[in-house]
């Protein structure tokens, strides 16, 4: 087991059932992930990428195997301990933004932060500001996100991952959704943010041109990782 | 700086038209129950009012052992002594609560104005304690009708000597007695009619208001009496338009031959306290070593139309709220429902983002509460406007049972507007409640992709 291990993958495997039949997604996955690192896992759709980061993120559940959170079993957690790691710990950035609509850029960012009690206002004020600073948005932190372009959206995504102060951040896809230069951007502001605030972020792409971009390649073809170690 | 409250006001504007579509099905429900409520309370009012002071039934009765359900075949033994008046009223004395009290004599016979006798039903009472009910505020305040005399002058305006009795419009009609004693003339000598089938004999009977009544005296001989008609008024319930008299306390018991009174009546500043004034009067009664009964005013064999109009209009109530109560659920659950489908995503993310199933719960439920809360508002305010519309548009209802016709009021209670409320509140959370549960517990990658694998 590594000390500077953020998340470590052993033996995890996945299936979904369609109809009658059981479709492995992943399958015998060993995966270990260093704090700080800037990672991204390539594959085709269907590879099993996004199902990989939906069980780093525990928001799905292995069929077998285990996975480690800062070198603890979080598997057989109950859900609102899982709650509590992923409000805490871990910050999640989507394909489609996941914004809500009716809220300020502001308000969409304080989202993770209304359910901390241990973060006062004041501190949650200051936190929120510096991450929508942080993401350049600091002039339409009023504006909702109807009156945003996309790739704005995406920097109050990734502001609101920040804001909590997370030691993870999971993008599944983020640049899906956006042209080629502002999905450099988008990129470029998350290896700006992964230096800055030492954060560990593992995202998800197919666009093998961002590939020069980040620090580390997990390929995953047919639910199995090509190259798991470093 | 923001709350939960927040962002269930900004998710309420999301959906405008099915908000709008649900928030008015709950505003016109709550409209619906407050006027259904108002109505019943109207009724309900009248009905007390009318038992306790039109009817002189007082808010507690009391009879002689049994003799609520026997005075009327056996009068004599279960009537009250002036003994047992006598002990009473020193037992009322006593009770600061206690207002108004009087004896009461209760009995029938057959009236005649000399060509034609009908039956009667007549109620003795003391004239100065007549005229106190009639005049009292709360009758006034919720029967205006019933204390009003048709016409004429109330029996406390006359010396007891004179036989004056108020008779019931219809049984007026019934005599042929459309006038008043104070309307016809001094000196005016009454002609003897010998021909009842004459043409003129009709005629000549409405020229006086004399009436003659009779009936078989509690010592078992027939017994008659004259008396001066001198006024008309309506008793208020139909079974009595047409046989009713008011007559003098002391009228009734020479009729009947008797100084007892078939029952006594005790009216109370503040009717709260009835149960505990019902227990002071009940020992104060049994340390003197007299047993008698008491009843409150709305014990169902001395108002039974209260009671059975009440019975019969919470019935109807209980079956409208019910079905009102349907459509509240079933338009919010339906609208819950559909919002928590469109919003699976937004659920999943923020599951994602650390909420918990029961915070996820908790939005929801304060869009309803709040939805609910402006509707409620809403339907507060229709519910004022259709009151005022209704009261004054001078409608007069006449209810089966109820004589003369009761004006259309439409009086809501707090009481009643604070339980439909609430009602409805603790409805429209439970049905938010019924139609986000299983959803939220759904799987959050499945949430996040609105699918339901």
């Amino acid at each position: 087991m590594s000390s500077q291990a953020i998340i470590q993958l052993k033996n995890v495997t996945k299936s979904y059932h369609l109809g009658q039949t059981l479709v492995p997604a992943l399958r015998g996955i060993n995966l270990e992930i260093k704090k700080g690192e800037f990672t991204a896992i390539i594959g085709a759709s269907g590879s099993g990428k996004s199902t990989l980061l939906n069980l780093i993120g525990l928001i799905d559940d292995p069929d077998g195997g285990s996975i480690l959170l800062d070198n603890h079993e979080v598997t057989s957690l109950d859900d609102d301990r899982k709650s509590l790691l992923r409000n805490q710990k871990i910050g999640f950035i989507f394909q489609s933004f996941n914004l809500v609509p009716v809220l300020s850029v502001y308000e969409n960012v304080e989202l993770p932060l209304l359910i901390n009690p241990k973060i006062s206002a004041a501190d949650r004020r200051s936190r929120i500001l510096m991450a929508i600073e942080d993401v350049g948005l600091k002039d339409l932190k009023s504006n909702l996100p109807d009156q945003l372009s996309g790739g704005q959206r995406q920097r109050v995504a990734i502001a609101r991952a920040l804001a909590s102060g997370p030691d993870l951040v999971l993008a599944d896809e983020p640049t899906a959704n956006l042209d080629s230069t502002t999905s450099h951007l988008i990129i470029d502001l998350m290896l700006q943010l992964n230096a800055q605030r030492k954060v560990t972020f593992i995202f998800s792409t197919h666009d093998e041109r961002l590939m020069d971009r980040v620090s580390r390649i997990v390929h995953i073809k047919d639910g199995v990782l090509e190259n798991p170690a470093p | 700086m923001f709350g939960t409250w927040v962002i269930a006001a900004r998710n309420l504007l999301r959906n405008r038209k099915r908000n709008l579509a649900t928030g008015s099905a709950i505003a016109l429900g709550f409209a619906a129950m407050l006027a259904l409520g108002g109505y019943i309370n109207r009724v309900e009012k009248y009905l007390q009012v009318y038992t306790i002071y039109a009817n002189k039934t007082g808010h507690i009765v009391v009879y002689a052992p049994k003799g609520l359900e026997n005075y009327t075949s056996k009068p004599k033994p279960y009537s009250l002594s002036l003994a047992d008046q006598n002990v009473l009223k020193a037992v009322l004395n006593t009770i600061p609560n206690v207002q108004l009290t009087g004896g009461q004599f209760f009995g029938t016979g057959l009236i005649g104005n000399g060509c034609r006798s009908v039956p009667f039903i007549g109620n003795g009472i003391d004239p100065n304690l007549e005229k106190l009910l009639r005049d009292h505020p709360q009758l006034k305040e919720w029967a205006q009708n019933r204390s009003k005399i048709a016409k004429g002058k109330p029996l406390s305006d006359y010396h007891e000597s004179l036989g004056g009795i108020m008779v019931a419009k219809g049984l007026a009609r019934i005599l042929h007695k459309p006038k008043t004693y104070d309307e016809i003339p001094n000196g005016y000598t009454s002609p003897i009619i010998t021909d009842c089938l004459s043409p003129d004999a009709e005629k000549l009977v409405a020229e006086d208001a004399n009436v003659q009544i009779a009936t078989s005296s509690w010592n078992g001989s027939m017994s008659a009496l004259d008396a001066e008609v001198i006024s008309h008024y309506d008793p208020g319930v139909t079974e009595l338009a047409n046989t009713a008299i008011l007559a003098p306390l002391s009228f009734m018991q020479k009729l009947f031959d008797t100084d007892r009174i078939t029952h006594f009546s005790i009216w109370l500043r503040n009717p709260s306290q009835l149960a505990q004034n019902m227990e002071e009067i009940k020992s104060g009664l049994a340390a003197k070593g007299v047993q008698l009964d008491l009843y409150p005013w709305n014990h169902e064999g001395v108002s039974p139309l209260y009671t059975g109009t009440m019975q019969f209009l919470h019935t109807l109530v209980n079956f409208l709220t019910s079905v009102l109560a349907v459509v509240v659920i079933f338009s919010i659950f339906n609208s819950a429902t559909m919002t928590v489908i469109e919003r699976s995503a937004e659920i999943g993310m923020m599951r994602s983002l650390g909420y918990k199933k029961h915070q996820i719960s908790r939005l929801f439920l304060q869009e309803a509460a709040l939805l609910t809360l402006l509707s409620l508002f809403a339907g507060g305010l229709i519910g004022a406007t259709i009151t005022l519309i209704v009261n004054h548009a001078e409608i007069i209802l006449f209810p089966p049972g109820i004589s003369g016709g009761l004006r259309l009021e439409l009086k809501p209670s707090l009481e009643t507007c604070m339980i439909s409320a609430s009602l409805i509140f603790s409805l429209a959370l439970v049905a938010t409640m019924l139609a986000i549960r299983s959803h939220v517990k759904k799987r959050i990658v499945d949430l996040l992709m609105g699918t339901n694998r």
